[in-house]
């Protein structure tokens, strides 16, 4: 039971954080080439998403191996408190950054090629 | 509110999260279709149809509890939960199975997405500097450079 627990854990955490630093990196990108507002904001929230993921999976797989009944002496309400806390943060960050996405990429040039042709410069005659 | 309630909204609310993403993608595609953007497409697609698989379920589970035949002492007293059916394992593994492979492959799009995107913000950097690269015609004017 334990395996399986630890299996899909696992394989749902890489995903997830797959899913999240790709949307880091392309909002990211988004921001270096179009320097917008809404870009940096997207950032932030995948950066947050992304962060407080990888310290509720640690946090997860810590438990998964740690806890052994009462007699380990770990604090189950507190932990469940700590784990409810951070899946709200994360359900938040996450709708922001979808959000974010959205209107992004409502921002963005309606031909991105654009961004390849070489700027016309000006030379004297 | 109630445990299951909680689970509801909370499932509810990624669901229109991934409503969200799903817009968005369509929005990118009808922009410009390429193939990072065809893998967000059907990547955040599938993390939509699992996540409404699952409130469907969770929720016919949970109004299964209330069924009075649950609370009947006969029953209560043998410690008896709502019975799943033997597809139930299947439904379960083939979500968690559909959502890995929507999540890897949103993600995958994404990175590829933002890959090409810093090709393109490296390109408008060296043209900054470097004009004459992209435009031999152009003379070699300071103010060209």
């Amino acid at each position: 039971m334990m395996n399986i627990m630890l299996a899909q854990l696992g394989a749902g955490g890489i995903a997830w954080l797959v899913f999240t630093i790709g949307l880091l990196w392309c909002s990211f990108s988004w921001w270096r080439v179009h320097r917008c507002k809404l870009a940096l904001a997207s950032t932030l929230a995948a950066l947050g998403t992304c962060i407080g993921s990888v310290i509720m999976i640690g946090v997860s797989v810590f438990l998964s191996f740690s806890f052994r009944g009462p007699s380990s002496g770990i604090d189950t309400e507190l932990a469940g408190q700590l784990f409810l806390g951070f899946f709200i943060l994360i359900t938040i960050g996450w709708m922001a950054s979808a959000l974010l996405f959205l209107l992004a990429a409502k921002r963005l040039k309606s031909n991105p090629e654009d961004l390849f042709t070489p700027p016309t410069t000006q030379t004297s005659p | 509110m109630q445990e299951d309630e909680w689970g509801k909204l909370g499932l509810f609310i990624w669901l229109s999260a991934y409503v969200v993403f799903f817009i968005g993608a369509c929005v990118l595609l009808q922009k410009k279709p390429s193939m990072p953007r065809w893998l967000i497409f059907f990547g955040t697609g599938m993390l939509l149809m699992v996540n409404f698989a699952l409130l469907a379920e969770f929720t016919e589970y949970t109004n299964m509890q209330y069924n009075p035949i649950y609370e009947d002492p006969s029953w209560a007293g043998m410690g008896l939960q709502p019975e799943y059916p033997e597809w139930q394992r299947f439904y379960w593994w083939g979500c968690a199975a559909m959502d890995f492979l929507g999540k890897i492959l949103a993600g995958v799009g994404l990175l590829l997405e933002g890959r090409r995107l810093m090709t393109a913000f490296r390109f408008q950097e060296m043209q900054k500097y470097q004009p004459q690269i992209t435009q031999p015609n152009q003379p070699n004017t300071p103010q060209a450079l």
